[in-house]
């Protein structure tokens, strides 16, 4: 897969025209696509979770502020990076954005040239990380097709327990445990005991 | 009839001495002739002794007899009743008198026990006195009741004789006389009653009396203890008039002066000696001065004034020619048909300062609180600032952009250059409202569009009602008239109002639809009131009793003081502030502010 600057979209949520329109002249003059919502609702009702990018969000906004919408998006499994606006810079706020998971936090009026920066490096690490996202995202897609006996034995393999050890912990039948762990390699697409360890380990299973 | 009865009682007693004479008949016949003889002579002389002693007898008998009727007679129609008893105690002569008393004929009577006329419990009595009588035979009384007719009973008063036959010891009677005495005995209860009945009247006046004379010794010792007091109270009064602060001041009808107190000499400048018997109007100024006697006049001959029993403010005149401030009360006694004035009159020239005082003080409170109140909505009011600004710094880094480019699009360059200039505006239109809104510390009145004012504090709290998601609606009069009033000022009670619905509003929970309503609306011709309505949490009884209390907040960083600088704000541009709330549906602060009448506009 190509990875460029138009593979990704800048998402801007203020509810003050002036501001939106300002940040899309400047984003899309930096190269960027650039889509502008009025409203937290409104980003969300086009909201693309497969779609690359970063959001702009101003903080304070009527029914539902940037911190909601941070709190919606985590809920939605979003690894969309957000660079936070907000017209007055209280710590509480920041702070708790940045616990959310939020890369940056712009006080209001900012150096609209170091936003573009900051873009930048998001953007570049959006691009860096995205073939590890998109592994680690096939991995858990894998490993949630298995049942949960086969999560159970998945689980004890990777911990390095012979097919003995885990007949015996689960109380079944060597015979059975070799046919789940033949469904496992099957189902992960793993050819050798290793690989599943990796598996497990990039996926953030282990 | 006697005659007859004499010649029986004659030819009776001769053939009794014919007998008597048979028996002791002596031999005449052998007698001498002489002897006869003598013996007639004696016989002759015998007989005729016996005429005389008989004549004499026969008169006695005839006077005996008399005697006799005019016994019976007096016995008989005596008005006291006379009863005739023997020894065994029946009756055997009555006389008219008893047979009256005991209502019964004397036939009836005659022969019947005289006990059973008595009344039972009389009777043992009446047998004592029977036998005593018969043992002393002198003379006693008792008093019986005896049967009247109709069983009813009268007293009698019984006075009994024992009589004694000498003639024949065998027949002994008893006299009673009887006499009624019921109506003696009545009249002797009744004067008994009224005795009683004095005595105790007479007993009842001596008590009152008494309780009178306790009373009225009472009351001498009153007055003697109220004649103490009046002096003390006197000595109070005389006290307090000379030690008063305030003027006191006695006039007469003509308006000279009949006392006034210490005050006066040091309020005016005035000595006692230029003050007693001067006219009063030395301590007014004109017109006061030379209409004063003319008001009395009129009073006087009217009685018909809203001077007395109220206070005034007036000037009074200094004996140095200055004017004082004063507040004068005046009232009215009367002596002898003569009307006199007393006047209390105040030094106000230091409450004046001080009331000048108190508003200085007061508007600085309220630039006090408006500064406190743009800290609340600094939030707000910055991020009202750092929006146009920081499109500015955008908008500036897009035309640095355009112009780095290598095909220099000019028009988007112009109008990006435009929107610059108008987020740079914005800008400065809230910085320089908010700087008036602090910074202004004098009242300028001026006239004012209440709308225009509505809308202006609206757009200042517009940001924080968006942050809370707060749907604001604005309801204006149509062509409201103008009012005279400090716009700063108004904009900060309404302001105020609105920050306090904000956060009442903010206190629901977050599904609650958060309404905020700003009326203006022309209540009469002379009035606009304005509204801002919530449909908050409303406002408990027990803090809307406070509300308007200076430092009474409900909030945890409030200073309490908004709502009562609210109030003196609308009250010193002659309105009103009130409220209605009610817990759970919300609460409405609406004030009234005066609007300018043709007439002022006109002056």
């Amino acid at each position: 897969m190509k990875l460029n600057k138009q593979a990704v979209t800048i998402y801007v949520v203020d509810d003050e025209f002036a501001v939106r329109d300002s940040l899309s002249m400047l984003i899309e003059l930096a190269g960027f696509k650039v889509e502008s919502y009025e409203s937290a609702l409104g980003f969300l009702a086009h909201f693309n979770p497969d779609q690359l990018g970063c959001l702009i969000l101003d903080m304070r906004m009527p029914y539902m502020d940037g911190l909601e919408l941070q709190e919606e998006l985590a809920q939605r499994c979003s690894d969309l990076p957000i660079i936070f606006m907000s017209g007055h810079g209280d710590i509480p706020i920041s702070a708790k954005a940045f616990r959310a998971g939020a890369v940056d936090f712009m006080e209001k009026p900012f150096d609209s040239q170091l936003l573009l920066e900051r873009i930048h490096e998001v953007i570049d690490k959006v691009l860096l990380t995205w073939p590890a996202v998109l592994k680690k995202r096939q991995i858990l897609e894998r490993y949630a097709s298995l049942t949960s006996r086969e999560k159970e034995v998945f689980l004890l393999i990777v911990h390095n327990h012979s097919s003995k050890d885990v007949a015996k912990n689960l109380n079944i039948s060597n015979r059975t445990v070799d046919v789940h762990r033949a469904n496992i390699m099957r189902k992960m697409q793993a050819d050798s005991l290793n690989t599943l360890v990796i598996m497990a380990m990039s996926g953030g299973i282990l | 009839m006697s005659i007859n009865n004499t010649d029986i009682l004659r030819d009776e007693l001769r053939k009794k001495a014919e007998e008597n004479l048979q028996i002791t008949r002596t031999d005449v016949a052998n007698f001498s002739s002489e002897a006869v003889h003598k013996l007639i002579y004696e016989f002759q002389v015998y007989q005729i002794e016996l005429e005389i002693q008989n004549e004499k007898l026969r008169t006695t008998q005839l006077e005996l007899h008399d005697s006799r009727g005019r016994y019976q007679i007096l016995y008989d129609y005596a008005p006291i009743g006379f009863l005739t008893l023997n020894k065994d105690g029946n009756i055997t002569n009555a006389n008219r008198a008893v047979c009256a008393l005991l209502t019964y004929s004397k036939a009836e009577l005659q022969g019947a026990k005289y006990h059973k006329y008595i009344h039972s419990e009389d009777q043992d009595r009446f047998y004592l006195f029977f036998h005593q009588l018969l043992k002393l035979a002198g003379n006693l009384s008792t008093e019986v009741r005896i049967k009247h007719a109709n069983q009813q009973f009268i007293t009698v008063l019984c006075q009994g004789y024992y009589y004694e036959d000498h003639y024949n010891g065998e027949l002994n009677e008893f006299f009673l006389t009887l006499q009624d005495v019921s109506k003696q005995k009545y009249t002797e209860q009744k004067i008994q009653q009224l005795n009683e009945k004095l005595t105790q009247k007479v007993s009842e006046q001596t008590l009152k009396l008494l309780s009178n004379n306790k009373k009225l010794l009472e009351n001498i010792k009153e007055i003697k203890l109220s004649k103490a007091d009046l002096l003390e109270r006197e000595a109070r009064l005389n006290s307090v008039f000379s030690a008063a602060v305030e003027a006191i001041i006695t006039i007469d009808e003509t308006g000279v002066i009949q006392s006034a107190n210490h005050s006066v000499t040091k309020i005016f400048g005035y000595s006692m000696d230029e003050l007693i018997g001067h006219n009063v109007n030395k301590l007014m100024p004109a017109p006061h001065k030379e209409q004063h006697t003319n008001y009395l006049q009129k009073y006087l001959s009217s009685h018909q004034t809203k001077v007395i029993g109220s206070i005034r403010q007036l000037e009074g005149r200094h004996k140095d020619g200055t004017l004082i401030p004063i507040d004068l009360s005046l009232s009215e006694y009367k002596i002898d048909e003569k009307c006199y004035f007393t006047g209390i009159i105040r030094n106000v020239s230091e409450r004046r300062h001080k009331e000048l005082l108190d508003k200085q003080h007061l508007d600085e409170l309220a630039h006090v609180t408006r500064l406190g109140l743009m800290g609340e909505m600094a939030s707000g009011i910055a991020h009202e600032v750092n929006q146009p600004l920081t499109a500015i710094a955008t908008y500036n880094q897009v035309c640095l952009h355009l112009l780095k480019s290598d095909t220099l699009d000019l028009i988007k360059l112009q109008e990006t250059l435009q929107k610059t200039e108008q987020q740079a505006l914005r800008a400065g239109q809230v910085i320089s409202r908010m700087r008036e809104f602090i910074s202004t510390n004098t009242i300028h009145r001026s006239s004012i569009d209440i709308n225009e004012l509505v809308q202006d504090a609206m757009s200042l709290a517009n940001d924080e009602c968006q942050l809370y998601s707060i749907q604001c609606t604005v309801d204006l009069a149509k062509f409201p008239p103008c009012i005279s009033a400090d716009a700063v000022q108004i904009e900060q009670v309404v302001l105020n109002l609105i920050k306090n619905s904000i956060d009442a509003l903010t206190k629901l929970a977050q599904e609650t639809p958060r309404c905020l309503t700003i009326q203006t609306y022309l209540i009469s011709p002379k009035y606009i009131e304005v509204r801002v309505k919530d449909n908050g949490l409303g406002i408990n009884d027990e803090a809307q009793a406070r509300i308007f209390t200076p430092f009474f907040t409900t909030k945890v960083t409030g200073m309490g003081m908004g709502l009562s600088i609210c109030q003196s704000l609308i009250v010193s541009h002659g309105g009103e502030l009130r409220f209605k709330s009610c817990v759970g549906k919300g609460s409405t602060f609406y004030f009234t502010l005066p609007v300018i009448s043709q007439n002022n506009e006109t002056k």
